[in-house]
């Protein structure tokens, strides 16, 4: 009796042997992935978060050691922090805003039929392909540039005063300018929505009586709804780590009208040398990040579920 | 007065001509099935009655007004899509009372509408569902309901039963047509199934490359088919066709049919002789419905001998596969008289019932 049991058990160690070595090449397949996403992410990430908590400065090279809450501290008490976190917050909600609604409003256009309509949306898709900094330089000297630019010949032919936009109207210019990058992100993203839009819903809702505005309110964009999510989600992310544009344009200026947070973390490394703040208000950064990550992905997830049980 | 009247409708997409002369009209409360094989052109002619598609040339009229130009909502028409079309982002209550809405109709009496359809049609429980939570016929009794509750003039059904399963589509069918008799609308129904189109319809339309082969009840539609298309089309098994040739004068008219060995000589009844002879073709094709060539009774003179291929038994019937005129036909028996393949078994046509069409035009002759 206690022979077989002993028996029994060698023989289960050795298919859990098997089975452990069948599976071992998955590992070896996964290696990859997961040291790429350790060094490229974790390890950054640690090192920040490590950084935060030390006194830090490369222009008082002789100060170091552990620091505790003081990086955190200093940060808390400058303003400057607290407007560059608004001004982010800003950037990502209008520019969200005015990319949904334009790129609705031109999804919307290019589904319809029209002559020319595959130029005219290889046209308008062509902003998104262009560099982030390239995108700044382009407004910066050929559209908003007080003398040389677009905008201002055409205030001059009218009559009018020229406006230098980047010193004037700082905020409004680097939402122009990334809003105008995104906003064919959007149009793709909600044209390929509405054209997966069955054509029987449409007729049945015709034949109950429905206007134009009725489709488009019940039909149109309740089927929109999971895509529109996807584009928030995505936006977001991207718009928070604004930074390209404002580096090539207003280099967060005048004073502080267009630093946001990435710029800010930039100023504190690059400028100040204060690796420590700067890496404190990385944290904050990423903090403010996963915040809007957690709210989306749950939205997310929940649309994508309830698309699923469709 | 005709609920709904289609005059010379055609409909052209591009250099394409989908439909071509097209004449209906439909009386008060009649159930008209459009029946005819993919391609035909019978969901383009539902969605010209619904206003979903342009009419090239010719009128329809609703209750006797012109409806043309008219827009689908300013036409009194509900219709039930082939694959439901829900409005997913609504429960069923909001689904069904939708149209009602649109039309302004006052909350209280749209919530009585609900109930009302809703008992109609046993989906009580259901009314706070999204569609996707429902099986495929719940879905299609809520498209039904939303087709119901707006009362309209006429009913339009695209291939409503088309995604359910067998046994459900045989229940559903049984429940279309009880609701047609206790609402008395008219309704258009559209299908590709000529089962559903016998067992529905007051009268059926077979359509056939842009053009209505035939307009007619379900018996004349299955015992005196137009042309050659109508009487393949409707039936099942399908009518055989025998091509054969003709003897003798005018008035005393055989026919020739060669089953396994020798021939056989079918003398016509004399109404069909004066047809044919009036025809003057001496080559003809002789349509004979399975159930009117059966085993012929022991010692009948006018019987031809015939090999079976295959034995094909249904349940409440049997069907031979065998070969005429060197044709392949079906014949019909009772089980209890089954032979088994590779018999020879006499056969008998019932030439009162059988009908005769052109070789070359398909067209009727007798």
């Amino acid at each position: 009796m206690a022979s077989t049991t002993t028996h029994d058990t060698a023989t289960a160690r050795a298919a859990a042997r098997r089975e452990k070595a069948r599976r071992a090449p998955a590992k070896w397949l996964l290696a990859p992935a997961v040291i790429f996403l350790l060094v490229w992410m974790i390890v950054p990430l640690a090192m920040t978060g490590y950084y935060s908590f030390r006194n830090y400065n490369l222009m008082m090279p002789s100060i170091t050691g552990w620091a505790g809450w003081t990086n955190y501290k200093i940060l808390w008490s400058d303003p400057t922090f607290w407007s560059a976190l608004g001004i982010t917050l800003l950037i990502v909600m209008i520019c969200l805003a005015v990319t949904v609604g334009l790129g609705l409003a031109l999804a919307l256009l290019f589904h319809r039929n029209f002559v020319g309509r595959g130029v005219a949306r290889t046209l308008a898709v062509a902003p998104f392909f262009v560099m982030p900094v390239v995108t700044g330089l382009i407004w910066k000297n050929m559209l908003f540039h007080p003398a040389y630019g677009l905008l201002a010949w055409l205030f001059r032919t009218l009559g009018l005063e020229p406006i230098d936009w980047l010193a004037q109207f700082p905020l409004t210019s680097i939402v122009t300018m990334i809003s105008w990058e995104w906003t064919p992100f959007a149009m793709l993203v909600l044209l390929t929505g509405l054209q997966s839009l069955p054509e029987d819903q449409l007729e049945a809702v015709r034949l109950d009586g429905a206007n134009k505005w009725h489709e488009f309110r019940h039909i149109v964009i309740p089927h929109l709804g999971q895509v529109l999510y996807v584009v928030v989600m995505l936006e977001s992310i991207f718009f928070l780590t604004s930074f390209a544009e404002i580096y090539t344009t207003t280099s967060g200026g005048p004073g502080t009208a267009t630093t946001n947070l990435p710029y800010y973390i930039f100023q504190g490394t690059f400028v100040q040398y204060d690796i420590g703040v700067s890496s404190a208000a990385a944290i904050g950064a990423v903090i403010l990040a996963n915040i809007f990550a957690i709210f989306l992905i749950r939205f997310v997830a929940g649309n994508l579920n309830a698309g699923e049980a469709r | 007065m005709a609920v709904l009247n289609i005059e010379n409708v055609s409909k052209t997409f591009g250099d394409t001509r989908v439909l071509e002369d097209i004449n209906i009209a439909m009386a008060e409360g009649e159930f008209l099935i459009l029946v005819g094989p993919s391609g035909c052109g019978k969901s383009t002619l539902l969605n010209m009655i619904a206003g979903l598609e342009t009419i090239t040339e010719g009128q329809i009229t609703l209750d006797g007004r012109s409806v043309n130009t008219a827009s689908p909502r300013e036409r009194n028409i509900a219709m039930v899509f082939q694959f439901y079309a829900l409005y997913p982002n609504m429960n069923v209550r909001r689904n069904i009372e939708f149209g009602l809405k649109m039309r302004g109709v006052a909350k209280q009496e749209r919530g009585a509408t609900v109930e009302r359809v809703a008992k109609m049609l046993q989906i009580e429980d259901l009314l706070n569902r999204k569609p996707a939570q429902l099986s495929g016929g719940q879905r299609q009794r809520v498209a039904i309901g939303r087709a119901l509750a707006r009362d309209p003039a006429l009913f339009l059904f695209d291939e409503p039963l088309s995604n359910l399963d067998a046994k459900l589509r045989v229940e559903m069918r049984t429940e279309i047509k009880q609701l047609h008799q206790r609402l008395a609308t008219a309704m258009v129904y559209v299908t590709h199934d000529q089962i559903e189109a016998m067992t529905l319809g007051d009268r059926i339309a077979v359509m056939h490359a842009g053009r209505v082969q035939q307009l007619g009840t379900p018996r004349e539609i299955y015992d005196d088919p137009a042309n050659r298309y109508v009487a393949g089309f409707i039936g099942s098994p399908a009518m055989n066709f025998i091509e054969c040739e003709l003897i003798g004068e005018a008035g005393d008219t055989a026919v020739c049919l060669t089953g396994a060995t020798d021939e056989a000589r079918l003398a016509l009844p004399s109404a069909t002789t004066e047809r044919l002879a009036a025809h003057g073709a001496r080559r003809v094709v002789m349509g004979v419905r399975p159930e009117h060539l059966v085993p012929a009774a022991h010692g009948s003179a006018e019987a031809i001998a015939c090999r079976i291929d295959v034995v094909e038994p249904t349940g409440p019937d049997t069907y031979l596969h065998t070969e005429i005129n060197a044709e392949p036909v079906t014949a019909r028996c009772l089980p209890s008289a089954a032979p088994a393949a590779g018999d020879t078994v006499a056969l008998a046509v019932d030439v009162e019932r059988a009908v005769f069409f052109d070789c070359d035009s398909e067209a009727r002759i007798a």
